[in-house]
């Protein structure tokens, strides 16, 4: 059972970055009709999103986060012990994109740097790691990247997906810290069983790319793709968000004695509004602790959770004791969910790239 | 109060009530996708003012009968 409560970690602090191009969803994607982009963008609660130029990966996102952080918090690049970098849009199938981003971001050779391949629950699972890092190698000082260019998986004219998902880039920083303080207590879980409900079918070594790949079909969902976009079974994915993703959460806070109204703010991912409101009724949140970007940012994979933090920025700036449920769900099936408490952190404003 | 049901599934997939059955299912009845299935849940709590929980919701997505009762038993005050 992957269930851990991790001590003495304090969260420093959350910066996010996004590309510029924003696509309205009532204006853009005019291959549906006027009136069903309305309907989706109500639904969806997704009114725009930013989607980035071929150019810019998400690592370029990240790495502009990450830079925003360490200036903000006057972090000299050279004391961070590791880089965690969560994401399934990595600039290259080899090698860990992480890799890059230390040298880019000047932190010299002395630091440890990885990709963890996953999506939605990536912030979960990336946390998670850079916590063992921390109190099971005895890293001081972990640099948690995660971010998504999912624009970049979907086809244009997917209806299913090029609605709802955007992209973004995170930097968390979290540190070694001599007081007890609030434990950050985290549970994940994973089931590859149903790991074709979301994925991209081709284009990796399991099934290679070639034309028939890459060539575009109309499927019987109504979406326009080729087997290198990424597939999404929305009913499945919606079974599995109300059903296994609730009770996880439902599962941990009973376990941890949390409750809804001892916890500041329940932090989703951004998965759609619709069913995120569902979700947090099935927990008994109201509707004001629920934290939400997914009205100008849409779905942004491993982004979400802290673009979410950073975008309500005003209410954790500087803020002490400030705590949240987060639970991340999606690729894998993979999902998580976390308690954590952020206190006086440093969190700039969102930077454009 | 069923043909009340089965007009307003109609208007919102944009088909003929005549074509809805108690047994077709989304392959069957043109439109019937998993996007216009979050349509037809959130169009009918509004008009209904009923709220409908996340698991008969994906249980309604099997055919046309199933999403009419559970309408239904919403209507008659069933959880």
């Amino acid at each position: 059972m992957a269930k851990s409560t991790f001590r003495s970690i304090r969260i420093a602090g959350i910066a996010a970055s996004v590309p510029r191009g924003r696509i309205n969803v009532l204006i853009d994607n005019e291959f549906v009709p006027a009136e069903d982009r309305a309907k989706i963008a109500s639904l969806t609660g997704v009114k725009e999103y930013r989607k980035s130029t071929p150019e810019v990966c998400s690592s370029d996102l990240c790495k502009k986060a990450a830079a925003s952080l360490m200036r903000e918090a006057d972090i000299d690049p050279k004391t961070i012990d590791a880089v965690v970098f969560a994401t399934m849009t990595p600039d290259y199938r080899v090698p860990s994109t992480a890799c890059i981003i230390a040298q880019k971001l000047s932190l010299g050779v002395e630091a440890v740097a990885y990709d963890v391949n996953m999506g939605c629950s990536g912030y979960v699972v990336g946390m998670y790691n850079a916590c063992s890092l921390i109190r099971g190698a005895g890293l001081k000082r972990v640099l948690l990247l995660a971010g998504d260019t999912q624009t970049k998986l979907c086809h244009p004219k997917d209806k299913n997906v090029v609605f709802l998902l955007g992209d973004g880039g995170t930097a968390t920083l979290l540190e070694a810290d001599d007081d007890e303080g609030d434990a950050i207590r985290m549970e994940l879980k994973t089931d590859g069983s149903r790991f074709a409900s979301l994925y991209v079918p081709a284009g990796g070594f399991r099934a290679p790319s070639t034309d028939a790949t890459r060539e575009l079909r109309q499927r019987p969902d109504g979406g326009v793709r080729s087997d290198e976009n990424l597939y999404m079974d929305g009913m499945e994915i919606f079974k599995f968000s109300s059903t296994d993703v609730v009770s996880t959460i439902q599962g941990f806070m009973d376990a941890e004695g949390i409750k809804p109204e001892g916890t500041d703010y329940l932090i989703l991912h951004q998965a759609n509004k619709f069913m995120n409101d569902k979700i947090a009724r099935k927990l008994k949140f109201p509707a004001e602790k629920v934290l939400y970007s997914i009205g100008v940012y849409g779905n942004t994979g491993s982004a979400s959770i802290p673009l979410t933090i950073v975008h309500n920025r005003a209410l954790f700036a500087g803020r002490k004791g400030v705590s949240a449920v987060i639970s991340g769900f999606g690729v894998g099936l993979s999902w998580g969910v976390g308690h954590i408490v952020l206190d006086n952190i440093v969190c700039p404003a969102i930077e454009e790239c | 109060m069923e043909d009340k049901i089965k007009d307003l599934f109609a208007t919102i997939l944009k088909i003929k009530p005549s074509e809805i059955h108690d047994d077709a299912t989304p392959g069957a009845l043109l439109n019937w996708d998993s996007l216009q299935h979050l349509f037809l849940v959130s169009g009918f709590e509004e008009e209904f003012g009923i709220e409908i929980e996340p698991e008969e919701a994906v249980d309604m997505y099997k055919d046309f009968g199933t999403f009419k009762r559970t309408v239904l038993s919403k209507l008659q005050g069933g959880n």
